[in-house]
């Protein structure tokens, strides 16, 4: 599905490497966690993944498609990337013309547009929200929008960036149900241990700016020295009171 | 502070307004673009001693805004923000142009008096109808209709996006307000010694927040042009409107209405 080798990246005006030599494989189905200490790279490989962000040498290949300029919009189609941050992805006025957003892009009339979104409302269980102002939602209803809004495009790969950010506990809980319940290939960059406990089978651990453990997440997130080492905690759930 | 915090519920307001239902709603979006730049035109393009012929104007206003059900309010008070500049061009024919227009009674009107009524009015039409449009359809259909009619796109877009970041630009600048009041709570508004930094900071919020929504609409397929929903065509009632409009304001502009009423008052 992913295959990411050597991948190394560095910001512009900057003389460090965000990424250095990171090299992983995704299977089909799977879910892996990317956790790290801040200003580890999480945002960065997700978006460099996406093609955002141009990469300095390496190779990125998707779904057997390699990750260049010509292929760019191709696999921008397979790909759904969630922001941290819900009102950088909602620019739209309402719900369903930020959802249709994407399908329009690739040329899809309205009528198909139209059931698109219905399809992709009514799996996250919100098209009671379609014809809402996008910026009235709550934070949790953004979520779902900004989900619903990738899904339309029916992506073979999902990028997460920070989804549980914003949330209260229940809107979190809702929302790890309904990530529980897609059959996307998933990469969820994370802070949330707890969520990458309960989501993913496998946990890629970053420290500044490359890989320092890509493991079975049982084995990492038990781990407290590997996580200290790394300028983390043990997750919520497995801390003794 | 609070007024930012209104200003920002302004544009949603309008933004509501315009996701209501109503006959003037369903009219195509492009009749109504059609039927306000022709009135706007029509306006603009009277005399500016020409008072009473502008007044029967007050019709469409008046008819529209019951029809498609916008209030007064918020109407009036964005009117508000185009009132002043159209009064400073005003106030200068008051003071300029002295000749006399006519008496009442032995009350001299001036020309400058005459020429300062025409610009108000003209305004607040101009604005009352362009406020009407926005009111009735969503910015984003208007934008796609001035693709339609060849504006170029990236104009266009950058209309739409404009729009958008208006009430995102007043919410940053609120929240960075409220956040600077609270460190500094005797003082009123920013100081002139740290208005520097608190604009510039606001800059690189405003090209942050851009950045990232740029990205986000990259990873959606967006290359540059904004495709917006594609309406149907033109219905009966859009030709209808569009023709009843255009003939009514080429009688108005033509026919002198208030003149007509005013001799057979006579």
């Amino acid at each position: 599905m992913l295959k990411v080798t050597n991948l190394s990246v560095k910001y512009d005006l900057s003389d460090e490497y965000a990424l250095k030599g990171v090299e992983f494989t995704v299977q089909s189905g799977e879910r892996v966690a990317v956790i790290g200490a801040n200003g580890a790279g999480k945002s960065t490989l997700l978006l460099v993944l996406t093609g955002v962000l141009s990469h300095d040498s390496g190779g990125i290949v998707i779904d057997d498609i390699v990750l260049e300029k010509k292929t760019m919009l191709e696999l921008r189609k397979k790909l759904g990337m969630i922001f941290q941050n819900p009102d950088d992805q909602l620019f739209m006025p309402t719900v369903y013309e930020d959802i249709a957003f994407g399908p329009r892009n690739y040329g899809s009339p309205e009528a198909e547009t139209e059931a698109k979104a219905d399809e992709a409302l009514s799996q996250l269980n919100i098209s009671h929200l379609k014809r809402r102002l996008s910026h009235k939602l709550s934070g949790g209803e953004k979520r779902l929008v900004a989900l619903a809004s990738v899904l339309v495009m029916k992506p073979v790969l999902l990028l997460l960036d920070e989804p549980t950010s914003f949330l209260d506990p229940k809107a979190r809980r809702r929302l790890i149900g309904v990530l529980d319940a897609l059959p996307q290939t998933m990469i969820i960059a994370t802070h949330d241990l707890d969520m990458a406990l309960d989501l993913c089978g496998r946990v890629i651990l970053l420290k500044e700016g490359h890989i320092h453990t890509d493991a079975p997440v049982n084995d990492a997130l038990h781990n407290a020295d590997l996580l200290e080492e790394c300028g983390l905690e043990l997750p919520l759930s497995l801390q003794k009171r | 502070m609070a007024s930012l915090y209104h200003a920002a519920a302004g544009i949603n307001r309008l933004e509501q307004l315009a996701m209501q239902d109503s006959p003037v709603h369903r009219l195509h979006p492009m009749a109504k673009l059609i039927v306000t730049f022709f009135y706007v035109v029509t306006i603009v393009s009277f005399p500016p001693e020409d008072i009473s012929g502008i007044i029967p104007f007050l019709l469409y206003p008046a008819v529209m805004m019951p029809l498609s059900g916008t209030p007064y309010r918020p109407l009036l008070q964005r009117l508000m923000f185009a009132l002043p500049f159209s009064l400073m061009g005003g106030i200068s024919n008051l003071i300029a142009v002295r000749g006399v227009a006519f008496y009442i009674g032995s009350f001299v009107v001036s020309q400058g008096m005459v020429s300062f009524v025409s610009i108000m009015l003209k305004t607040l039409l101009s604005v009352f109808a362009v406020l009407i449009l926005i009111a009735s359809t969503s910015f984003v259909e208007i934008s796609c209709q001035l693709t339609i009619l060849r504006i170029p796109k990236i104009i266009c877009l950058q209309l739409v996006m404009t729009y958008r970041y208006l009430s995102i630009l007043i919410s940053e600048t609120a929240s960075m307000l409220t956040a600077y009041s609270f460190r500094g709570p005797n003082q009123k508004g920013i100081k002139m010694k740290d208005m520097g930094s608190f604009a510039g900071r606001l800059i690189l919020r405003s090209f942050d927040r851009a950045e990232r929504v740029y990205q986000a609409m990259k990873c959606r397929g967006f290359n540059g042009i904004y495709y917006g929903r594609k309406h149907g065509g033109f219905r009966l009632s859009d030709g209808i409107f569009i023709a009843l409009m255009t003939l009514l304001v080429i009688f108005l502009r033509f026919f002198n209405l208030s003149l007509f009423f005013g001799r057979l008052a006579g």
